[in-house]
């Protein structure tokens, strides 16, 4: 592909961000991305917003935050999936050839919403609503489906859970939130069997901006220094009802990984110098590092992925950033092999939508 | 169509201009049953059989005291799963009780003394 990441901003990190507007916290990560490439809003010839009304706490929530996030008077799309959805999307249009110079743009806000009552009214009215699924629920159903199927078990989640929160503890764009033992994790109430509360990677406020451009665009710009190329993207979604075959076969990830890798021409996960996982729990890290043959890998998620930080709309944005970081060799746990490195988001109930972009140092 | 495609039931409703006794589920419900049975085919099994599971322990907004358990049963006969409580065993200790829900086992539909027409008009127990 012929796209090219020239410039990022995130939000600083909080659990809660309670001294800004949300408007304030996009217009600031834009701005921001901005000024790390370089270049002016006015040059931009279109913007992608991945954002979600709901998470935002109101409707039509777009209306408000198109200018602060950059697109005043800018050809605009928009999406409501997820930020690694709008990735797909903004590189997209650039690969058609249309566009070159674009600005991405991702928050989540989920402290001014009820994210679980968010997630709840997701469900379809006549048949799981009333019975009450939401994010953690799903989650506990293919944890659980994780270990009868033999990939997954709650020792091991406790064990996954640890490295990642290690990993996370020295992440300089994360909380530094402290590490809690495994012991700690073992003892942590169930929410739901066979998750822990110290399983899972409580959600954040945040904000990401991304500057894409197309190589034609660099050509003509030789003072702009790209940060790393988007080698490949693939995105996937899952059917919606929550059976045995779709919690264990991962399909969609599995779809998506391998679209972006064959884009990429990358022959398997081990070649590649980090592959940073949205894993919402310690149990989709470990589904996902089994799927990729990463067990125990160093390479799996050395920024300690969500739970350094988890905006949970964006998080596969922060992913990215981390990639980058990666193959920029400026990692938070700088792994050796960093030709390429992949990021990975998902969004719906237990992972039905999932997408990975795989970036290559320039 | 390169494949022979054949109907073996049909079903509908009876033909009237308004059927103010009756939900729009009930008139789907009418007609699909009646397409089943046209094709000598049951709607579903009464038992099924787990496929996922879990036991919610955390209190959370709009949703019932915990604990409770729901479950994706596969019910005998049928291609997909589908989701409800499942109820009336113990549950005061969690891993003794997931275990007794884990993917697998067999579980029997019990219905409502009063249906209203809801996905809660019936609740699984363990068989």
């Amino acid at each position: 592909m012929d796209v090219y990441v020239i410039g990022y901003a995130s939000h600083p990190p909080a659990e809660k961000v309670l001294t800004k507007r949300l408007e304030e916290m996009v217009y600031d990560t834009s701005a921001q991305a901005l000024r790390a490439a370089a270049i002016e809003r006015t040059e931009l010839d279109h913007i992608t917003i991945a954002a979600c009304d709901e998470l935002d706490g109101r409707s039509i929530s777009n209306m408000l935050m198109v200018a602060p996030a950059g697109g005043y008077l800018k050809d605009e799309l928009r999406v409501t999936d997820s930020a690694m959805v709008g990735l797909h999307l903004a590189a997209m249009r650039i690969e058609s050839g249309r566009y070159h110079l674009g600005l991405l743009a991702s928050w989540n806000k989920s402290s001014t919403a009820p994210f679980e009552d968010v997630m709840r009214m997701r469900c379809e009215p006549f048949f799981t609503r009333p019975i009450g699924l939401n994010a953690t629920i799903a989650d506990a159903l293919f944890a659980q489906a994780q270990c009868a199927a033999g990939i997954a078990s709650e020792s091991k989640a406790t064990a996954q859970s640890a490295n990642l929160q290690h990993a996370a503890a020295s992440n300089p764009r994360g909380l530094k939130r402290k590490a809690a033992t495994a012991d700690n994790i073992a003892s942590s109430r169930y929410v739901a069997t066979p998750l822990r509360e110290g399983h899972c990677a409580p959600v954040t406020d945040g904000a990401v901006s991304v500057v894409l451009a197309s190589g034609e665009w660099l050509k003509h710009h030789p003072q702009a220094k790209p940060l790393a190329r988007i080698a490949g993207i693939g995105s996937a979604i899952d059917h919606y009802y929550l059976g045995k075959d779709r919690l264990v076969g991962l399909a969609s990830f599995k779809e998506a990984w391998g679209v972006a890798s064959r884009q990429a021409n990358v022959r398997s996960a081990q070649t590649l110098g980090a592959v940073e996982a949205d894993c919402q729990t310690a149990y989709q890290a470990l589904a996902y590092a089994s799927t990729l043959r990463l067990d125990g890998a160093p390479s799996f998620c050395p920024s300690g992925s969500v739970f350094a930080q988890n905006p949970y709309f964006c998080a596969g944005l922060i992913n990215l950033i981390e990639a980058i970081e990666q193959v920029r060799a400026a990692g938070p746990a700088q792994q050796s092999q960093t030709r390429f490195a992949a990021a990975h988001g998902q969004h719906g109930f237990a992972q039905q939508g999932n997408v990975v972009a795989v970036v290559e140092r320039v | 169509m390169n494949r022979n495609v054949a109907v073996i039931g049909t079903g509908e409703t009876v033909f009237r201009s308004h059927h103010p006794d009756k939900t729009y589920v009930d008139l789907a419900q009418e007609a699909v049953v009646a397409a089943l049975r046209d094709a000598n085919m049951e709607p579903a099994g009464q038992e099924g059989v787990i496929e996922a599971a879990t036991i919610v322990s955390a209190q959370f907004e709009n949703l019932p005291k915990p604990p409770y358990c729901i479950a994706y049963v596969r019910l005998d006969g049928v291609s997909t799963a589908m989701v409800n409580f499942v109820k009336e065993f113990d549950m005061s200790d969690l891993q003794a009780a997931s275990v007794r829900v884990k993917p697998g086992a067999r579980v029997k539909v019990k219905w409502i003394d009063k249906p209203e027409g809801k996905a809660t008009d019936f609740y699984y127990v363990l068989a």
